[in-house]
């Protein structure tokens, strides 16, 4: 589009706005900052306590469980930041504010997200960063090109991959009218999810993270590519570099879902 | 016609229509699907310059109706065109060139200063900075709005919000605004602000207007043109005047008496309501004249205080509602 330099400078404006509105309460500001931060540490503490009672976890260590956790939260926490505005669809649908954004000249999803920003999520991410610090060190992946070539390219797609995830089963808001439950099921659920190896799950679990909702390359395919280890599931090496192709035909879907779903809320009302 | 003549048409609806399909619970579990026609085969036609009051009692479907305009929900059935464009198909080419104040809802940013969210409606309208500028400077003048300009918009009395929603919609220079009920629980003197503002907007810069309100001094300060709608319906399209004279909606001398008494007996009313001091007299129809009621009044009894009550827009409404059913415009 024309003004998608200008979206761009309006992002940021929006998004300005969103912080300065935050500072008018410093107070609970920083205590949500700071309870986001110790809420996140906890799903750590969680993988520390499975490790004090076996030594691994089908035939990974604690070091490499945690990079793995680091990468699914590193990612996931990056699309909440952008796009985790979207788990109040259903209060805008209610109230009517999101008549308000269909007035203006903008696209709707893009307003929804520039909308009551949780910097909280901040808090989050800066925790899940640390992890994944901790995680790169404890597994010794070689510093180098390549292995930050494939961080990042597993970042930005598991990123994409989430907030993939989270514009679709939003969506079901425009039917359904609240649909919290469904997206926080395949959101946090699949950040959750995807924080233990995929050898875990049960076969149908493993299809549906490999092939449905592709979360097995938000984190798992990554992982085993930075470690430098064989899929025991049996899936080629090269599939940790496939997270940005997976990410984008995901995003394709996600947005065909959220463009019906404004289809439906237009024909029907809410 | 009542429209500006040999001015274009700006919205035209025809046989319009939007049903809503509602799952009401039978029971436990089951629900059962119900029909709502919120709007029912409407036309109607506005002309640039024109503005117009869009009356109705509550879901009558006035909202449905700017919905539709505005490509917020798709009709049903039956056609939609603004400036001769699909709402639904050119809702963005549309927004840039409309403007919309919901009374009871603020697009303002609550914890900002109000100018700040003038600030980002200009990006968001992609305003060029100089048309920002010359439309903030008139916007600021004609709604006084430099005390208030650095306030949060949640400190600011209704009114002041008011006047800065008002201000928001037109920052992009709208050749055609909606409001919705703009002068809602405001002060006599924040409704009359509001009025000469949206006055100023019609005749000088040629501003088309739909007006959707309960404030019969709205309409009558505002609007020649009155629509009224109910059950989805038009049941009445022409002049003010006419609307009232149709409804057999009738003004009321009220007399404050020096001590009460029976209820007075006047030529030329049509009923009487008598609450202490205070007697209501209602004209049993528009020919009698006020003055003559007053002065037999007077005759009857000590008068201390007298005042002329216009019938109330409900009123008017209401009546104009009831026989519309019967007989439809």
């Amino acid at each position: 589009m024309a003004d998608d330099a200008g979206s761009v400078r309006l992002y940021g404006r929006l998004v300005g706005a969103e912080v300065r509105s935050a500072m008018e309460y410093p107070g609970p500001f920083a205590a949500s900052l700071l309870t986001s931060f110790a809420i996140a540490a906890l799903e750590v503490v969680a993988v520390a306590a499975i490790f004090s009672n076996v030594d691994e976890l089908v035939g990974w260590s604690l070091g490499e469980v945690v990079l793995l956790t680091g990468l699914a939260q590193t990612g996931f926490h990056l699309a909440e930041v952008t796009v985790g505005q979207l788990d109040h669809l259903p209060d805008l649908v209610r109230s009517g504010r999101l008549d308000t954004y269909l007035l203006r000249p903008r696209r709707l999803l893009f307003q929804v997200v520039t909308q009551d920003v949780d910097l909280a999520a901040l808090g989050k991410l800066a925790q899940s960063v640390a992890v994944l610090v901790v995680g790169l060190a404890a597994t010794d992946v070689p510093f180098g090109p390549r292995s930050a070539a494939l961080l990042v390219v597993s970042l930005v797609g598991g990123a994409v991959i989430y907030a993939a995830v989270w514009i679709a089963t939003t969506a079901v808001t425009f039917w359904l009218i609240d649909s919290r439950e469904v997206s926080a099921a395949f959101t946090y659920g699949g950040r959750q999810m995807s924080m233990y190896p995929l050898g875990v799950y049960a076969p149908s679990v493993r299809t549906l993270a490999r092939y449905v909702v592709p979360l097995a390359f938000t984190a798992y395919y990554p992982a085993l590519g930075l470690i430098g280890r064989d899929d025991e599931l049996g899936a080629p090496a090269g599939l940790a570099w496939a997270g940005p192709g997976v990410a984008a035909v995901t995003m394709v879907v996600g947005l065909a879902i959220w463009g019906a779903g404004i289809r439906a809320y237009r024909s029907t009302g809410a | 016609m009542t429209g500006v003549a040999g001015g274009e048409v700006l919205i035209e609806l025809r046989g319009a229509e939007k049903v809503f399909t509602q799952r009401v619970r039978r029971g436990r579990l089951r629900r059962v699907r119900r029909e709502v026609r919120a709007v029912d085969g409407i036309d109607l036609t506005v002309r640039r310059g024109e503005m117009v009051g869009y009356l109705g009692p509550n879901g009558a479907g006035k909202s449905t109706t700017v919905k539709m305009l505005t490509g917020i929900l798709v009709p049903t059935d039956g056609t939609v065109r603004v400036d001769g464009l699909d709402p639904n198909r050119h809702r963005i080419e549309l927004a840039r060139r409309v403007g919309v104040v919901f009374g009871q809802r603020s697009q303002l940013w609550p914890d900002l200063p109000l100018v700040d969210s003038f600030e980002l409606l200009r990006h968001i309208y992609a305003v060029p900075e100089a048309d920002y500028r010359e439309r903030r400077a008139e916007l600021d003048e004609l709604l006084d709005l430099a005390d208030i300009l650095d306030t949060p918009v949640r400190q600011l009395s209704l009114g002041q919000r008011m006047r800065g929603d008002l201000a928001a919609a037109l920052l992009h220079g709208p050749e055609l605004i909606y409001l919705d009920e703009p002068t809602i629980g405001l002060d006599v003197v924040a409704k009359d602000r509001v009025r000469r503002f949206l006055a100023h907007l019609n005749t000088e810069r040629g501003v088309t207007v739909l007006l959707t309100t309960h404030d019969l001094v709205d309409v009558e300060r505002l609007c020649r043109r009155v629509v009224v709608i109910d059950h989805g319906r038009v049941v009445h399209d022409g002049e003010l005047a006419a609307l009232v004279r149709a409804s057999g909606a009738t003004r009321t001398v009220v007399v404050t008496l020096a001590e009460p008494g029976p209820p007075l007996e006047v030529a030329g009313v049509a009923a009487v309501a008598v609450d202490g001091v205070r007697q209501r007299l209602r004209l049993a129809s528009d020919g009698v004249s006020a003055s003559a009621v007053v002065a037999a009044a007077m005759a009857r009894a000590e008068v201390v205080d007298i005042a002329v009550e216009e019938p109330a827009i409900d009123e008017v409404v209401a009546a104009v509602y009831q026989r519309g059913l019967a007989d439809p415009v």
